[in-house]
């Protein structure tokens, strides 16, 4: 079921024939107009920051390309900080380091946390109960707290920002594999695939992932949003990722504490943060409702 | 229901107890010698040694657990190593702030979100829901930090407005004075739950509306509005009741940004202190403590389902 309408989202649905692809994209973009509208902040996001030193327009730690605290003007449309520099090429260079960030600890954490879900949910068994039983154990933590005991006793560095929240988001995709794996383990297909003499480990990852996949990639799209606080949490709290990279949550804080006030400084980096996750969200939405319905709702 | 209660409250001491050893054995296997960051770098082989000495380092682990945890359960958990002041009063003076948060922002949150959603699922696909929905999905997107950043740079710079700092005027003393302390926060950080809960009753509202029995409601002539509050709504109150308590875990873990931009002596700020020079034990006591509040969250939520859902009952 859900991979059916997988494939149809995807295009590439059997047997579709003589429908172009691209037409059926414009009937899902009609359909879903907000997730379009996510997926265009999104992609934007991501070239920004994959091009971020050809478009900004100064080095991130250039300091003294206008007067310290500069407001809005046309040589630095987001101002400056209190050393002089511009923050709109720390806002650019921000968005590399944020979706960087973010996209290595989601995929890594789901890709570990899709295995123990599948694996723990097909099992079943001690195996099982092992698994729930440290859950709910985590779930008695606040994540946040969690990472920041982690990440405090490892050292803030870029590698283990990455590491904690990869490790922050695994119980969760758990869960959700699990339960999906739960229901799917009764469908003929898997039944019929233990008639044939195939291994508990072919029927989980051969037959069973390709049927949560669609499931995976819209946690995976949420995810990203939550990935994306994440880091400018710990960046705003000293120990995300270290200077000289720029940081937005890491700029909110120095804006903070800073004294005169200075609303640019503190202003634009939270509204890069938004529009990320916004991003992310608006399109999670669409392709949770597109891709799979049972989850319409959740979170 | 008796029964049902003691067994729970077992079940959660056992997931405690084990919370306990987790974090515990965490901070110990972890690398960074805490003596070494109380007597600096510069001091000698033996200063660090007599360091780790009077911080009951050295001696063998089940020891020092055993230290912590009769500390816990008789309430003497010694002087913190960092302000020189006793840990139980440093807790004494602060729970109260952090639980006056944190009951402020789940009541917000509950009021809001619920409120908002019913009024979304009733009048569904009108301008107003419209709105509340593009209203949610920025709440769900923009981060806590930096709204409760501007909440404090906005008025300091228009006005040159800013809330009493540092000491908590207590609500029976000055409830203005208190509340110009603890709503601002209260609501940066009911932002998101609520923003999550309206979502929530709104589809699950909108799910209970579809059904039979709501079908024979109207058709008895019931008017509208007891069909929503006297037969939907308490049916659709289950998931997301089921969620706002599971926020409140996410809450605690808010709290510690929170209290550190609005300079509220609470638990989340003394957590990121003890956190920063490695107290070992203020760091355990206080995950326990959030373990606690978390465990009887989810047990006030078992007894709620029942009385929401008389189908539900307990064995």
């Amino acid at each position: 079921m859900a991979v059916r309408q997988a494939d149809l989202v995807l295009g590439i649905e059997v047997g579709a024939g003589r429908r172009s692809l691209l037409r059926r994209l414009v009937r899902l973009a009609r359909r879903y107009p907000l997730g379009v509208l996510g997926g265009v902040i999104v992609l934007s996001l991501v070239v920004v920051g994959a091009f971020a030193p050809l478009i900004a327009p100064h080095d991130v730690n250039d300091i003294g390309v206008a007067p310290p605290l500069s407001g809005i003007s046309r040589q630095t449309p987001f101002g400056t900080d209190n050393l002089g520099r511009d923050m709109l090429s720390r806002v650019i260079w921000g968005a590399r380091v944020s979706l960087a960030v973010g996209f290595i600890a989601v995929i890594g954490g789901t890709v570990v946390g899709a295995v123990i879900g599948l694996v723990s949910g097909y099992m079943g068994g001690p195996v099982d109960s092992a698994v729930q039983r440290l859950l709910d154990s985590l779930q008695a933590f606040p994540a946040l707290v969690l990472l920041l005991i982690i990440i405090r006793l490892l050292g803030p560095s870029l590698e283990n920002v990455v590491l904690v929240i990869g490790l922050g988001i695994i119980p969760g995709v758990i869960r959700i594999v699990r339960g999906a794996v739960l229901s799917e383990k009764n469908n003929a297909y898997v039944e019929a695939a233990r008639a044939v003499g195939a291994t508990p480990l072919r029927i989980m990852f051969v037959h069973i992932a390709p049927n949560i996949a669609a499931l995976a990639i819209v946690i995976m799209t949420t995810l990203l949003g939550t990935a994306v606080l994440a880091e400018a949490a710990l960046s705003f709290l000293g120990l995300g990722v270290p200077p000289p990279n720029p940081s937005w949550g890491a700029d909110i804080n120095a804006a903070r504490t800073n004294l005169p006030v200075h609303i640019p400084w503190a202003l634009f980096p939270g509204l890069a943060i938004s529009l990320t996750v916004l991003g992310f969200n608006l399109l999670g939405d669409a392709l949770r409702d597109a891709l799979d319905p049972r989850l319409r709702g959740a979170r | 229901m008796q029964a049902f209660i003691a067994r729970r409250l077992l079940a959660g001491v056992v997931i405690l107890f084990f919370l306990s050893i987790a974090v515990f054995l965490m901070l110990r296997v972890a690398p960074g010698d805490p003596a070494l960051l109380r007597v600096g770098p510069q001091a000698s082989a033996q200063q660090v040694e007599a360091e780790r000495e009077r911080l009951g380092l050295n001696d063998p682990l089940p020891v020092q657990y055993w230290r912590w945890m009769r500390g816990v359960l008789t309430g003497d958990l010694g002087i913190s190593d960092f302000n020189g002041e006793s840990v139980a009063r440093s807790i004494r003076n602060r729970l109260p702030n952090t639980l006056e948060l944190l009951l402020m922002t789940v009541v917000l949150t509950a009021v809001l979100g619920i409120t908002a959603g019913v009024v979304s699922a009733v009048w569904r696909d009108s301008p107003l829901d419209y709105a509340v929905r593009v209203v949610a999905v920025l709440g769900l997107s923009v981060p806590a930090l930096w709204l409760a950043t501007l909440a404090l740079l906005v008025p300091l710079q228009l006005w040159g407005y800013a809330p009493p700092i540092g000491r908590v005027v207590h609500f029976f003393d000055d409830p203005w004075g208190n509340l110009r302390q603890f709503l601002p926060p209260a609501l940066v950080l009911a932002l998101g739950p609520a923003a999550a809960i309206m979502r929530l009753t709104r589809s699950s509202l909108l799910e209970v509306l579809r059904q039979d029995y709501i079908r024979t409601a109207r058709a008895k002539g019931l008017l509208e509005r007891v069909v929503i509050s006297r037969h939907a709504l308490r049916n659709a109150m289950i998931p997301p009741v089921t969620v706002l308590a599971l926020q409140v875990s996410a809450l605690l873990g808010g709290s510690v940004i929170i209290e550190q931009i609005f300079t509220l002596p609470g638990m989340g700020q003394y957590f990121f202190q003890a956190i920063f020079v490695k107290d070992y034990t203020v760091v355990q006591t206080l995950t326990l403590y959030t373990g606690v509040v978390v465990v009887l969250t989810i047990l006030a939520l078992d007894v709620v389902y029942a009385w929401l859902d008389p189908r539900i009952r307990y064995r």
